[in-house]
């Protein structure tokens, strides 16, 4: 036996063995543990996917509510500025109600004092004419001289005074 | 029997039986045993999978798997990532061929248990044939007939010869270098254990067996590699 025997069924058969080899390695091997690989990769992204979803879905959300939130600030604020705008107007009307009552009463008043300095003048007058008519009825009763005159003109002064007086 | 003729006949392939012509010699028979555990091995390690909450098992082996298809992407480079198949094959195949010479156990005269079948030349012949096969096919796949055929005469024409020479020398460097180291690691430790026969081998037989059986396999594949990523580059 050669130190070097060549054998060509031998390399024909190392040939087919490493095929074979390539085929069980391949089968038995790779193929599970890719299966295994590329279902685990899938499921990270389906969950990544899943989790970017939910992730958009609370933005979404978040900004809706944020909508909402403004808009129902929005009309409280509306409605704040209504009922101040309509409590400065019952404010003013009640003010000027009440201004223009007052100014009323004051007239009234004014005009009540009118009328009472009216009715005090008329008063006066009359009496004035009663005195006048009274001592034009003296006059005409008693004698015409000048100490009467002086008497009587004396007489109606001073009750004119008292008159005037009160 | 002394020594020289005792590894001379190491050297030499025993026939076992003959199927007609066809002559069986252990190297194969070892090979397919070799096979028929790599297959029982596959199966045991790769049952029961699960993708939620793998064990340990599955953790090593899918880290294995993915560092060994890192480890042959990173060699063959990504224009060339489709032969990754083959080099992976090599290596697995070389790799366990060498190491089992851990369990090599002589049955007797005729058969020797696990002898390592990349000890048989054949056998390495076998590996650089595939190689060399599998290189000038990436070529002609990349270049085309045409293409490849003129790149044998780049860069220059001159060297064109010994392009030409390179389809011989390429597969015979690497059917010699693992013959060789496998063998020659063989002798080593064969000389040790006639000389001392105790504890001080261990440590060789590491390096030998192991270490060198691995590195043997890993150097047979990165060659293969860059031969296949060499044949796959495009000139300009």
């Amino acid at each position: 036996m050669g130190i070097v025997s060549i054998h060509p069924a031998s390399i024909a058969f190392t040939i087919a063995n490493v095929l074979i080899l390539f085929f069980i390695l391949k089968r038995f091997l790779f193929a599970p543990v890719d299966k295994i690989l590329q279902e685990r990769a899938r499921r990270i992204v389906e969950n990544k996917e899943n989790a970017e979803k939910a992730a958009e879905e609370a933005e979404e959300l978040k900004r809706k509510y944020g909508e909402k939130v403004a808009e129902i600030e929005e009309a409280e604020k509306t409605r704040l500025s209504e009922a101040n705008r309509k409590a400065v107007e019952e404010y003013d009307r009640i003010i000027n109600d009440a201004n223009k009552r007052a100014e009323q009463i004051i007239e009234d008043a004014g005009r009540k004092a009118e009328m009472e300095a009216a009715v005090r003048d008329a008063e006066q007058e009359r009496k004035i004419a009663e005195i006048v008519s009274a001592a034009a009825r003296k006059i005409a009763a008693g004698s015409n001289n000048a100490e009467t005159d002086n008497s009587l003109l004396e007489d109606f002064l001073s009750k004119a005074g008292e008159e005037d007086g009160n | 029997m002394d020594l020289g003729e005792k590894l001379v006949e190491e050297l030499g392939v025993k026939p076992l039986f003959s199927i007609g012509p066809v002559i069986i010699t252990e190297s194969i028979v070892n090979t397919w045993i070799l096979l028929v555990i790599v297959l029982i091995a596959c199966i045991l390690l790769t049952r029961g999978f699960t993708v939620e909450n793998p064990g340990k098992r599955q953790l090593a082996v899918e880290a294995f798997v993915t560092w060994v298809r890192d480890l042959t992407h990173s060699m063959l480079g990504d224009e060339a990532v489709g032969y990754s198949w083959f080099t992976v094959t090599m290596l697995f195949f070389i790799g366990l061929t060498n190491l089992s010479a851990l369990i090599e156990t002589a049955v007797s005269d005729e058969y020797t248990f696990m002898k390592p079948p990349t000890k048989d030349l054949n056998v390495t012949i076998a590996l650089a044939l595939m190689s060399i096969v599998i290189v000038e096919i990436a070529g002609i796949h990349r270049k085309g007939v045409g293409g490849w055929l003129k790149s044998f005469t780049k860069p220059i024409a001159v060297i064109t010869p010994i392009n030409i020479l390179e389809i011989i020398i390429k597969p015979l460097s690497l059917c010699m270098r693992l013959f060789g180291n496998i063998f020659g690691g063989f002798i080593i430790m064969e000389l040790l254990k006639i000389l001392v026969p105790l504890a001080i081998p261990i440590p060789f037989s590491c390096y030998f067996e192991i270490f060198d059986a691995l590195l043997q396999a890993y150097v047979f594949v990165f060659l293969t590699s860059i031969y296949i990523s060499e044949a796959v580059e495009q000139e300009g």
